[in-house]
């Protein structure tokens, strides 16, 4: 284990013990690390898809991080959770076809998927407006919980229980749009 | 949304993590099984001269082995862990093969109780089971049908150990086949339990 991964270790560990600024540390130094990891699983045509294959592992940590053991190395179950989310997107992509586009003279560009990128997004589209809202507004305005609680009319308390359900139905509405197959 | 944005977002939700507690959420459940069993099947008079015997200290004894097993699977936390599936295969082998000598030796395959003892195995397994996969859904669990099944096979030998506290069929034709049969229903009920409701 290197410097890095015992400093990551050690800032999930404040973070799990309510140490909001060293958790939120600990996801930016893991997000290079799963994006090497997201490269390695996804084959060289996915490559844009490793950002969403970031993201939704990173909320599946943010969820699941209670189940950590704290006496085992976090590296290698984050690395479980990539290469589940790889597989997951993998799974959901149409197969990439490699019959030479000359073939086919009367289509126009090569297929490439348009919505590359987005896939936090239409997620997020499909949550109910306060909820997408309560996310981006935490994401724009990060730790600032006061102003957020007079501008949503929700006490504190409400306010956290409010953005961890928002964040629970993201990462069930990413999941869900995984299962969604094009009928093609 | 940018990466970074979901990181501060992430960051403001200071719910407490959600921890899985296994043993925790199941002891309760396991309390209400056995409860549940005294109150309405009620514990057989004679069990503690009866289980004496071979056949009945099989009976009391193998789901104990079983769910010993299975809980040292549901142990095991997502990296690393060590496939014992083929264990379960060779225990069901070994009980089938034994439940096949009892046959020929005559044994009473139906019994009184059958039907009975098919479906009190997963009513008494129950209770253990919905605690046991509100846990396993806070756990990361990249294989999530099999962990359904070990779930399932574990909630269901600790509903034939809690029936068996009460059943008074001591012929080993009849409690391998049916206790198989119960234990093995609770198995592929947590499969696709599992399937659908664990996962990463």
């Amino acid at each position: 284990m290197t410097a890095k991964d015992a400093e990551i270790e050690v800032l999930m560990r404040q973070g799990l013990a309510g140490d909001r600024r060293a958790y939120a540390r600990c996801l930016a130094l893991l997000v290079p690390r799963m994006r090497a990891m997201a490269h390695r699983d996804l084959p060289a045509h996915l490559t844009h898809l490793v950002e969403d294959v970031v993201q939704e592992a990173l909320l599946s940590i943010h969820l699941k991080r209670g189940s950590w053991d704290l006496a085992r190395p976090l590296l290698p179950w984050v690395r479980v959770i990539i290469r589940h989310k790889a597989i997951d997107m993998l799974r959901a992509t149409p197969r990439a076809r490699h019959d030479p586009i000359e073939d086919y003279a009367d289509l126009g560009a090569p297929e490439v998927d348009p919505l590359a990128g987005l896939h936090l997004e239409q997620a997020l589209a499909r949550l109910s407006d306060r909820d997408a809202a309560l996310v981006r507004q935490h994401a724009v305005q990060g730790v600032d919980a006061d102003s957020l609680s007079r501008s949503f009319d929700l006490s504190p308390g409400a306010l956290r229980v409010a953005l961890h359900r928002a964040l629970r139905r993201l990462a069930e509405a990413a999941r869900k749009e995984e299962e969604w197959k094009p009928t093609s | 949304m940018e990466t970074d944005e979901l990181i501060a977002a992430l960051a403001a939700d200071d719910t407490a993590p959600k921890r899985p507690r296994l043993v925790w959420r199941l002891l309760p459940g396991a309390v209400v099984s056995v409860i549940l069993m005294a109150l309405f099947w009620g514990v057989r008079p004679d069990w503690g001269q009866a289980v004496q015997n071979l056949p009945v200290l099989t009976k009391q004894g193998l789901p104990v082995v079983l769910l010993l097993l299975a809980a040292l699977l549901l142990r095991q936390g997502a990296p690393g862990r060590k496939p014992m599936l083929g264990l379960f295969a060779g225990i069901a082998g070994a009980v089938a093969l034994a439940w096949g000598i009892a046959v020929l030796r005559g044994g009473d395959i139906m019994g009184q109780s059958a039907w009975q003892c098919l479906l009190s195995i997963p009513v008494l397994a129950l209770p253990m089971a919905v605690p046991l996969f509100w846990g396993l859904r806070h756990r990361v669990e990249p294989q999530p049908a099999r962990t359904g099944m070990v779930a399932g096979l574990f909630a269901g030998a600790a509903g034939a150990a809690i029936y068996a506290l009460h059943c008074d069929e001591d012929s080993a034709a009849f409690f391998l086949l049916w206790y198989g049969l119960g234990i093995a229903a609770c198995g592929v009920a947590g499969r696709i339990a599992g399937a659908r409701l664990l996962g990463v």
